[in-house]
């Protein structure tokens, strides 16, 4: 068994990646003085891979939408118990989520994690679908897309990526429609879980109260060793354009929501994250609090305490965003285009860029503070294919240099669109 | 556990509490008045330091505030606005890593802790007033966010319903008032206001986190000795809301997809832990009578969950419903009621409730907010009471405890949001 040890001194944390025998590896970060347990067990399946091809298939399949958060929901159905009964007597604190890009089962603990991991690695590899339970769950995840469509801020970002992005699924709902999920059967369900869970595509992320040896003995236990599917996921071809640059939708509010973005070429690996750290430095130094234009917008009352800065990526996507409540968000997008023109005309300050930098920096050191983040960071990272501390050496060596590029090559009026929710 | 609790009284109603672990890297300071809830201040209040957090006497301009805290590393400083049983916590807290974690050992912890007290004690004033730009932003931000409480479904489902669960009680207020209260805001009702927090109100400091913030400490000991201070009374926050004697029942109509009910039960019960693990094993965990008979099984609601308001004596459920299932959901969540009155539960659900419930009080030790928020509940019950103090009272509460408590909540308000347009199913 390959064991590596990954160290930050910046930050003063190691952590332990383990590549165990069964094709699953293992990211073992452990926290002193903490007395909770975080886990992570995670597949790099998301929303938007819904076409895919294995070494044991002849051609790419496609399958229907929701199917990834379909079967979180479905894993948590044994053949004999539902997963919560047994958490239930560790006392653990279980959950789920899926992502565009992921689905992560995890759980958090003060006592018996031992247990706990031995539950959660066990009923991830323990799927069990009926037509019965198929049906059930059909009901369950419409009314949370209902609810979910109750959402103006959901329904606003939504449409922007709709706005934005042509062919790309990432425009579809992580649960899908409720046509959609009408098309899912236990064979559909059976084939993507063997498809996607597979350890080779999988990571397990424990943080906090931990010891090493005891998550390799659960492990060397537990997981059923698989061969490597050579899997391979395809997305429509994208072109660079955005679908359309102004997108609204009638809803009742109390004040007009916005998202805007920039449709950027995508990164992966390494280059992902670079690249997502140094927008991230050049979209707050453009329109973060401490920037000229946000005191602008603020001032004059198009912007307040909702707004928000992110950067947006996934397999294929790449966006900086800005969102948050305005009364004239088409005003809003007029100064921020005019902004980013005059910030690649006459450039950004030096003790700008040196104050964000600092501030980014002091977001990596609160981040080792809480066992839960450390633990998705871990899974996040490695997906990403980097580790945990690379985005800490990435900030510790970009230059202002690196950011008027980003300005330059990123922020293209041309790929802008804006997403609007008013009555 | 490596904690170090130290709760200090610096006289007229003024207390310091201190929560040291050194694993944490990061701290955090927070100043929270606590004064009486009425209708009439709770929105200025709210207001008041929104417009205290933006900008100071030294630092009047809030590009400049944000960009030095920025250049701290990253340091920040928030508003804090809670409701506490018929009282309202405001306040302003600074969060900043360690000094020991800056680059350059550079000691960031006195900056930080300087500007929050600059900006609490020493606001910007222009001939007395607040900056009239900042005010009248601040007012129509506060406008904003009483229009835009209907984005959150459920948040306004609740919001209304608390109006009519604590009808003609402090705790009905809502902290942001309505538009009508926040347009008549006025620059004297702030300054009125602030003088009256500063005089009058029961202020809570704590400094919470990794520590090694002694100098920080010493500025918070000068800054509120030189206060100009009434010396306010102890607080009582328990107040158990009277029950109606009929069950108020409020259905109003909106455009939505799904419905929402909030079924609120009130009851004299005294003993709060007690209390919580009867509410959560109703409807607090994943393994919940709701949740596993409402929703899994019945599949009647999205959400339904049950939580408790220990200072009101008061249980919420609320439940996000398919409208044609309201009156059926409505029966299902009494009936579940109705069974642990009765002792419809194992004795396993009860220790593992009783196991979730330790755990999660336990994690408090693990984030910095939680260990604040933890310790800041116990001070407003008059304990001290270390989550494993707590966790040791929870394993010896017995299931006639239980059913006594269960007893004891009455239905006392149904509030439903019905989507528009849809009937409700005649079965």
């Amino acid at each position: 068994m390959n064991k590596e040890r990954i160290c930050n001194s910046r930050l003063g944390e190691s952590y332990t990646v383990v590549h165990h025998p069964s094709g699953l590896d293992v990211l073992i970060w452990k926290m002193d003085g903490f007395s909770t347990t975080e886990a992570v067990f995670a597949t790099k399946y998301g929303s938007i891979n819904n076409c895919f091809k294995t070494k044991d298939s002849e051609d790419y399949i496609t399958v229907p939408q929701g199917i990834a958060h379909f079967l979180e929901h479905k894993l948590f159905e044994n053949e004999d118990t539902d997963v919560f009964d047994l958490y239930a007597k560790t006392g653990a604190n279980a959950n789920a989520f899926t992502s565009f890009d992921e689905t992560a089962y995890t759980f958090s603990c003060s006592d018996n994690w031992e247990q706990s991991l031995e539950i959660l690695l066990d009923f991830v590899q323990k799927p069990y679908f009926t037509e019965q339970s198929v049906a059930k769950e059909q009901g369950i995840i419409g009314q949370e897309i209902k609810m979910c469509a109750d959402s103006p801020e959901r329904q606003c970002f939504y449409n922007l990526l709709r706005a934005m992005y042509v062919n790309h699924p990432i425009k579809i709902d992580i649960a899908g429609t409720v046509e959609s999920i009408s098309e899912i059967t236990p064979e559909l369900l059976y084939q993507c879980y063997n498809t996607f869970y597979n350890l080779h595509n999988m990571v397990l992320a424990v943080a906090g109260n931990v010891d090493e040896d005891k998550v390799i003995e659960i492990c060397d236990r537990t997981l059923r060793p698989c061969e490597n599917p050579n899997l391979e996921t395809r997305f429509p071809e994208e072109p660079e354009y955005v679908a359309q640059k102004r997108i609204f939708q009638s809803f009742p509010v109390g004040l007009p929501l916005f998202n805007i973005g920039f449709k950027c070429k995508p990164y992966e690996g390494r280059e992902l994250v670079r690249m997502a750290c140094i927008t991230s430095v050049t979209l707050h130094m453009l329109v973060g609090s401490t920037s000229r234009l946000y005191k602008q917008l603020f001032d004059d009352g198009l912007i307040n305490s909702q707004f928000g800065v992110e950067v947006f990526a996934s397999d294929g996507v790449f966006a900086p965003l800005i969102s948050g409540e305005s009364h004239d968000p088409d005003e809003l997008f007029r100064r921020y285009l005019a902004e980013i023109d005059r910030l690649k005309a006459e450039g950004f300050g030096p003790k700008q860029f040196e104050v964000i930098k600092k501030m980014n920096f002091g977001e990596l050191v609160r981040s080792a503070n809480n066992a839960e983040r450390a633990a998705d960071y871990l899974a996040e990272s490695y997906f990403m294919g980097t580790d945990a501390f690379y985005e800490s050496e990435v900030l510790a060596s970009m230059t202002i240099e690196d950011c008027r590029q980003a300005l330059e090559t990123l922020f293209d009026k041309e790929k802008a669109a804006i997403s609007i929710v008013d009555n | 556990m490596a904690v170090y609790y130290n709760r200090e009284d610096l006289g007229r109603g003024i207390f310091l509490t201190k929560i040291y672990d050194r694993k944490f890297k990061s701290n955090c300071v927070k100043f929270a008045f606590i004064t009486p809830l009425s209708e009439r201040t709770a929105c200025v209040n709210t207001m008041l330091q929104t417009l205290l957090v933006t900008s100071n006497a030294e630092i009047p301009s809030r590009t400049k505030l944000t960009t030095a805290l920025s250049g701290l590393y990253g340091s920040s400083i928030g508003t804090n606005c809670s409701l506490i049983g018929d009282y309202q916590s405001v306040g302003l807290s600074a969060s900043f890593i360690g000094d020991n974690y800056t680059i350059d050992g550079e000691k960031i912890s006195v900056k930080v802790v300087r500007q929050l007290l600059n900006c609490l004690f020493k606001p910007h004033l222009i001939d007395g007033y607040f900056s009239e730009k900042y005010f009248n932003l601040r007012k129509q931000e506060l406008i904003d966010a009483n229009v835009a409480t209907i984005n959150d479904k459920r948040g306004y489902a609740l919001l209304q319903a608390k109006k009519i669960i604590f009808e003609n009680e402090p705790a009905g207020v809502s902290s942001i008032g309505t538009v009508e209260l926040a347009e008549k805001i006025t620059q004297e009702d702030l300054l009125r206001q602030y003088d009256d927090l500063i005089r009058n109100a029961n202020i809570e400091i704590t400094v919470c986190g990794g520590g090694n913030t002694s100098e920080a400490e010493e500025l918070i000991r000068d800054a509120v000795k030189k206060l100009d201070r009434n010396a306010p009374g102890k607080i009582e926050y328990r107040s158990n809301s009277p029950v109606k004697a009929q069950v108020n029942v409020t259905e109003t109509e909106m455009k939505v997809n799904q419905s929402k009910m909030v079924m609120a039960f009130k009851s004299s019960c005294e003993d709060i832990y007690t209390a919580k693990l009867f509410v959560l094993l109703l409807g607090g965990t994943p393994f919940s009578k709701l949740f596993s008979n409402v929703r899994e099984k019945l599949s009647l609601c999205y959400y339904c969950s049950a939580s408790y308001y220990d200072r009101k004596g008061t249980m919420l459920i609320d439940s996000g419903v398919e409208t044609a299932n309201i009156q059926k959901a409505k029966d299902a969540i009494l009936e579940q009621v109705k069974a642990l009155c009765e002792g419809d539960f194992t004795d396993e659900e009860l220790d593992n409730t009783k196991k979730y419930l330790c755990g999660g009080f336990k994690s408090n030790y693990d984030s910095v907010y939680d260990m604040l928020g933890w310790f800041t509940a116990q001070n407003t019950r008059g304990t001290s009471y270390t989550p494993e103090q707590v966790n040791e009272m929870i394993m010896k509460i017995t299931r006639e405890q239980i059913i006594d408590c269960a007893k004891s909540f009455v239905l006392d308000t149904v509030y439903v949001i019905k989507a528009e347009g849809e009937e409700e199913s005649d079965e």
